[in-house]
């Protein structure tokens, strides 16, 4: 396995007076799954569209196995834009298959294995339909399917989950697990971060236009230590952010999630609280990316933005 | 290669299969024939109906009669007489009071319908230049056919005058008219008609699959942009070859088209052989005139590309039909001029504009196709103008092609990937000037 599979070495692009990238460097290593996370507008589709050399930094360099990437690259990836169209007339059979010959895909069992990817996605009898017939739902799987049918080295989705439901998205991330199983390399950007939480082995971190960190899931969490704890209990928040050990409370709909001050004995906090409430879950963990990212962007907890970021983290 | 070749079958495909396809194949030729047959299938068919005159004569005496009888003698197509003249109302030169009422009187009958015209001879006709009819009708068949006849009477009283004395009739034989007939060096007769006919219809030809075409491909590319798959579309091959398959493969559905007409026509010309019209034969022969079939084909397949470009350019800066509309007027522009220059064309195909437009790259498909079929050369000769003409031509439009892909490229590339807002020009030829 390649460590640097994928490589992004200091890019930056401007749209006139506006930086929306700015010397931004990371590595995808083969066979990972890499999220790339942060709010929209943070430049990540700029990024994605970068690699996928529909636009142009204006400095850096993008590497493919330590080597600039060129037309070939084509061929070896499955792109999925975050504003996606199929041909509307087009039956579905006759979609996959001008894709995937678009990529000078090549098989001898053209039906055989469009009916296997049909299976998978659950669209069994909608071969022979024509893509306009097909609900949005069933376009989007559809979409998923014509990035991947060529078999590619590297797929790269922007903003995934953006409208899908969830049952679909079970399937779209069964299918991206098996497809890492076989040994492809899949980038990803999203700003559901609990979605890249589920999925993710390496992330990326980007809030306007940088990078803010990047590496292992497990290496990043860590990092930041078990020093969170969610807590359900029947009692007044407001306990918990007043607590002397607590800096700051996230309200989640059926939890809240309180991160506590650097030092501080976390069996203090559980002590006071079972001494005045019922508290039926109380549990150290390590912080969430959402966390994470709003501590590591200096964005105050409970801003305007932060609200964004935390619906994007509950639309799962 | 493979991959435009790709979109070359996507492309040529997605054109074939619709039904508009067949019905294009049917329908333009049948446009075509009863644009061009039908008015003057009506014209010969119609026939004018006896017209009610009122003949006046300004003391011409027996000539009057004269004229009078020879038009009564015009009989219309159903064998019944053309004009009806009730007897001739007489004035005399100085009698101004009683013409000037009558005059007004007879106007008022014309103004009402209850006669159809007042045919006047006003005195020492026989030296005048013309007579006056007074009508609010503008039949030129009936009116010219009137006019030989009032000349062979004129013609044989200003013989008379000149003391030259011979019965009418023989007059008529004596002064009856030549018409000049036009062969070819290579002996083929020509006419002004089947000229016309042949250069109108392959400028019509030219003009409907360069547009209709053209059009196609410039909503293709919109569709392609407005529903977002351009973007998956270039993340597997370039603008450039995406813009070259589409070119490419719709210029192969016009070849067929037109491959299919060629197939349809020639079984026709060679099925119904002798029993149709001289004149539509001659027509047809005209137009399969094997050198002018040949540039023809030549400049509808670079016209084609060459406009081909420029609807793939507006196609990828616009994001909508209704906004295309603008860009559309200077292409439509082109095209409509030759149209209307093509009668003047006839009678001035080497004057120095004609050779003008016929260089300039954008005119040249039809006005130069148009001044091949009128010139209709009978051999690839490189001594005929025309030949030398048409070759330079071609060179220049295949060289200003090459140009404007370049530069189509250039728009392209960067256009189809824009959505909401129209570039303006200047950044249009900032996108031409990056790489």
């Amino acid at each position: 396995m390649n460590k640097n599979f994928l490589e992004l070495r200091n890019i930056s692009k401007s749209y006139g007076e506006k930086q929306a990238v700015k010397d931004f460097s990371m590595t995808v290593p083969e066979g990972s799954i890499y999220g790339m996370i942060g709010p929209n507008g943070a430049g990540k589709t700029t990024t994605i569209r970068m690699i996928m050399d529909i636009i142009a930094p204006d400095t850096g360099q993008i590497l493919l196995r330590g080597t600039q990437v060129d037309e070939s690259f084509k061929n070896r990836v499955g792109y999925l834009p975050e504003e996606r169209g199929l041909h509307k007339k087009m039956k579905i059979k006759d979609v996959i298959r001008f894709l995937a010959e678009l990529k000078e895909y090549k098989t001898q069992a053209w039906d055989e294995e469009i009916d296997f990817w049909l299976d998978k996605m659950s669209l069994n009898d909608c071969r022979d339909k024509k893509v306009e017939e097909l609900s949005k739902g069933m376009q989007q799987k559809l979409q998923f399917i014509t990035t991947v049918f060529h078999k590619p080295e590297i797929v790269i989705l922007d903003e995934l989950f953006s409208g899908l439901d969830p049952l679909n998205i079970e399937l779209v991330k069964n299918s991206i697990f098996d497809l890492r199983a076989g040994g492809a390399t899949i980038l990803f950007s999203t700003h559901v971060m609990e979605q890249a939480e589920k999925m993710c082995d390496h992330i990326v971190m980007i809030n306007e236009g940088q990078k803010m960190l990047d590496g292992e899931l497990a290496t990043v969490k860590a990092q930041f230590g078990k020093n969170t704890v969610q807590i359900v209990f029947d009692g007044d928040p407001g306990f918990v952010e007043k607590h002397s050990t607590v800096a700051r409370v996230l309200t989640f709909p059926s939890y809240i999630e309180a991160k506590l001050n650097d030092g501080a004995d976390h069996m203090q906090l559980l002590r006071d609280l079972v001494a005045n409430n019922s508290v039926s879950k109380y549990e150290l963990v390590e912080p969430s990316l959402y966390n994470i990212f709003i501590e590591t962007a200096g964005i105050a907890p409970n801003s305007e933005q932060s609200e964004i970021l935390k619906e994007g983290a509950l639309n799962v | 290669m493979s991959k435009i070749n790709t979109i070359i079958k996507h492309e040529y495909l997605e054109i074939v299969q619709k039904k508009s396809f067949l019905l294009g194949i049917l329908a333009i030729p049948l446009l075509m024939a009863v644009s061009i047959f039908l008015p003057a299938l009506i014209m010969e068919n119609t026939s004018s109906p006896t017209q009610k005159y009122t003949f006046v004569d300004f003391e011409n005496g027996d000539l009057a009669d004269e004229i009078k009888d020879e038009l009564l003698r015009l009989q219309t197509s159903d064998s019944v007489p053309q004009f009806d003249f009730g007897s001739i109302e007489r004035f005399s030169q100085d009698d101004v009071t009683n013409w000037e009422r009558r005059k007004s009187e007879l106007n008022d009958l014309v103004q009402n319908g209850e006669i159809d015209g007042v045919m006047i001879l006003y005195p020492d006709i026989a030296r005048a230049e013309s007579l006056i009819v007074i009508s609010k009708k503008f039949d030129i068949k009936v009116l010219r056919r009137a006019e030989r006849r009032i000349t062979t009477v004129l013609s044989a009283e200003r013989l008379r005058l000149a003391n030259v004395n011979l019965p009418s009739d023989s007059l008529a034989s004596l002064t009856r008219r030549v018409d000049i007939e036009v062969v070819s060096p290579a002996g083929k007769s020509k006419s002004f008609e089947t000229a016309f006919f042949g250069m109108f219809i392959y400028a019509m030809i030219m003009f409907m699959l360069i547009f209709n075409y053209g059009q196609v491909l410039m909503r293709s590319v919109i569709e392609e942009k407005t529903t977002r798959i351009m973007e998956v579309m270039v993340s597997s091959v370039s603008p450039f070859q995406l813009m070259m398959g589409k070119i490419i493969g719709l210029s192969l559905a016009a070849y067929t088209q037109v491959a299919i007409w060629g197939i349809i026509g020639g079984a026709i010309r060679y099925s119904v052989g002798g029993t149709i019209n001289a004149t539509i034969l001659n027509s047809i022969d005209n137009l399969l005139n094997p050198v002018v079939l040949v540039f023809f084909l030549f400049f509808l397949v670079i016209g084609f590309f060459l406009f081909s470009t420029l609807f793939a350019a507006v196609g990828s800066i616009v994001n909508s039909d209704k906004e295309s509309q603008n860009f559309m007027m200077p292409i439509v522009m082109v095209f409509v001029i030759p149209f209307m220059l093509a009668p003047v064309l006839t009678s001035a195909s080497e004057a120095s504009w004609a050779i003008a437009l016929s260089l300039f790259p954008f005119t040249a498909p039809s006005i130069m196709t148009m001044r091949l079929a009128l010139a209709a050369p009978e051999s690839f000769n490189l001594a005929d103008p025309v030949i030398i003409q048409a070759l330079i031509s071609l060179v220049i439009m295949t060289v200003t092609t090459v140009g404007m892909s370049w530069l189509t490229a250039r728009i392209f590339r960067i256009g189809v990937l824009m959505y909401g807002k129209r570039p303006t020009l200047p950044e249009i030829f900032r996108w031409v000037r990056k790489t």
